[in-house]
């Protein structure tokens, strides 16, 4: 799951544990699941290494262009 | 021959006055590149215009220069409208400079204002084409120079803000001979190979010139055609260029597309932590408004068993009631039987027996008269307490 699936998933848990439409089972259900993806994120956040790369040279777009 | 001989001040003037009879010279446009430009202290300008072949002199006052849009430069293609006259102590004719334009400064105007107009109309421009930045990139890709203030820029908040975002750097010529063509390259092969999620297009701040490259239609064509949404950063945030009007998102510099391009981290985890912390309030409220409403509902079964009890002694006070009532009938029927069976018992024959009277019966039939009597006739006669058979002897009649 991307981390913007996850951030969706998550809203839409929140959202219906806000309006407090679901029987007491689903809710706990929902509840399980929304912390997993809290916690899956934050972890995410946490571990996430950023690498910096290049996708191609000056030269190699000026050879491009020729 | 008579020798016509004048002093170096006479011929100057001389010279000055017939330069300053040509109507021509009065008020004229020279075209020229600047050069040996000096600001004195005094605030007049100093310079000299030269093309190829030639120098010519000029100054430009303090009063002329204040309203100048830009501050000349050796170098600088000009076009200078002023009034050719001498200065006496020089012995040289100079240019008097009342107004100064930057040559191209105008084409290059004209050049924007036409490309923008045309792609505008083409719908290039169109707020409706303008596709959404990602809101959790995994692949920024930056087009712009490496060398240049801005890809640091870029990469120092891309990496304190946002670490899940990697960062993909394909560094191009922002300016000069084929920086264009370069940059619109630079955003074709981004997409040719998937390699972003969202591009950062730009560069830092620059004189028009400097920044024209991003006014070039194969840069703007090659935004226009990118699939992957592109920030437009070019320059600081009073530089326009096609660029920014043709990308899906302007920033005003650098620094802040890279901010526009990702979330910040440390405003996500915050969000995460409240997300989590709202999803267990929510559960802890519908929990306790479950337990609330059970106890509601203890208590109205409570309310009902009670009125179920009150009901059945309403039912037990009928039924004693009923059966006080059924019994006081019962005494009232028994009371009235006793009645009753007393008068029949005062109407009961037996009762004038036993008071000494008898009854004859003759043929199981009461006799009431003598004449139905007469003599042999056998009579069984009751008595109270039992009975007698006997035989008439004799019949008498009274006369009544």
């Amino acid at each position: 799951m991307t981390f913007e699936a996850s951030m969706e998933a998550l809203e839409k848990i929140v959202k219906a544990l806000e309006s407090g439409e679901l029987s007491i089972e689903k809710s706990i259900s929902e509840f399980e699941k929304g912390i997993k993806l809290v916690k899956e994120c934050q972890k995410l956040l946490d571990t996430a290494q950023q690498q910096v790369k290049t996708l191609m040279s000056a030269e190699e777009n000026d050879s491009e262009n020729q | 021959m008579e020798r016509r001989m004048a002093t170096v001040s006479q011929i100057n003037a001389y010279i000055k006055n017939a330069l300053d009879g040509d109507f021509l010279l009065q008020n004229i446009w020279i075209k020229g590149e600047i050069s040996n430009f000096k600001l004195h202290y005094s605030g007049h300008m100093y310079m000299s215009l030269k093309d190829k072949d030639g120098v010519l002199r000029a100054v430009m006052f303090r009063g002329a220069n204040a309203s100048l849009p830009f501050v000349p430069e050796n170098g600088m293609q000009v076009l200078a409208r002023g009034r050719i006259s001498v200065y006496p102590r020089d012995g040289a004719y100079q240019l008097y400079i009342e107004e100064m334009e930057q040559e191209g400064a105008g084409a290059l105007y004209l050049a924007f204002e036409k490309l923008k107009a045309k792609l505008e109309k083409e719908g290039l421009f169109d707020p409706q084409r303008k596709k959404p930045i990602p809101k959790y990139p995994r692949r920024v890709g930056v087009v712009t120079s490496a060398t240049g203030a801005a890809v640091q820029d870029i990469c120092n908040i891309l990496k304190r803000r946002y670490q899940p975002a990697d960062i993909i750097l394909c560094p191009v010529l922002v300016q000069g001979e084929g920086a264009a063509e370069q940059i619109a390259n630079a955003i074709e092969q981004f997409n040719v190979r998937g390699a972003a999620d969202v591009l950062i297009v730009g560069r830092g701040g620059g004189s028009i010139e400097d920044l024209w490259a991003f006014n070039e239609e194969i840069v703007a064509r090659a935004v226009a055609a990118s699939a992957i949404p592109v920030i437009s950063a070019v320059g600081h945030e009073t530089d326009f260029t096609i660029c920014d009007f043709v990308a899906d998102l302007r920033a005003p510099t650098p620094s802040a597309a890279a901010e526009l391009a990702v979330p910040s981290g440390e405003e996500l985890r915050e969000r995460l932590q409240k997300m989590g912390d709202t999803m267990g309030n929510h559960l802890q409220l519908s929990l306790s408004r479950r337990q609330e409403q059970l106890t509601k509902n203890k208590n109205r079964m409570h309310i009902a068993a009670r009125r179920m009890d009150d009901l059945r002694y309403t039912l037990d006070t009928f039924s004693t009631r009923m059966a006080s009532g059924l019994e006081k009938k019962i005494a009232e029927g028994n009371a009235s039987l006793g009645k009753t069976a007393a008068s029949l018992d005062a109407l009961s024959p037996l009762k004038v027996l036993s008071r000494g009277y008898l009854v004859a019966e003759k043929n199981e039939r009461i006799v009431r008269s003598s004449t139905d009597l007469a003599e042999g006739d056998i009579l069984h006669l009751r008595l109270c307490d039992g009975g007698a058979e006997c035989v008439v002897e004799r019949v008498e009649k009274n006369d009544i």
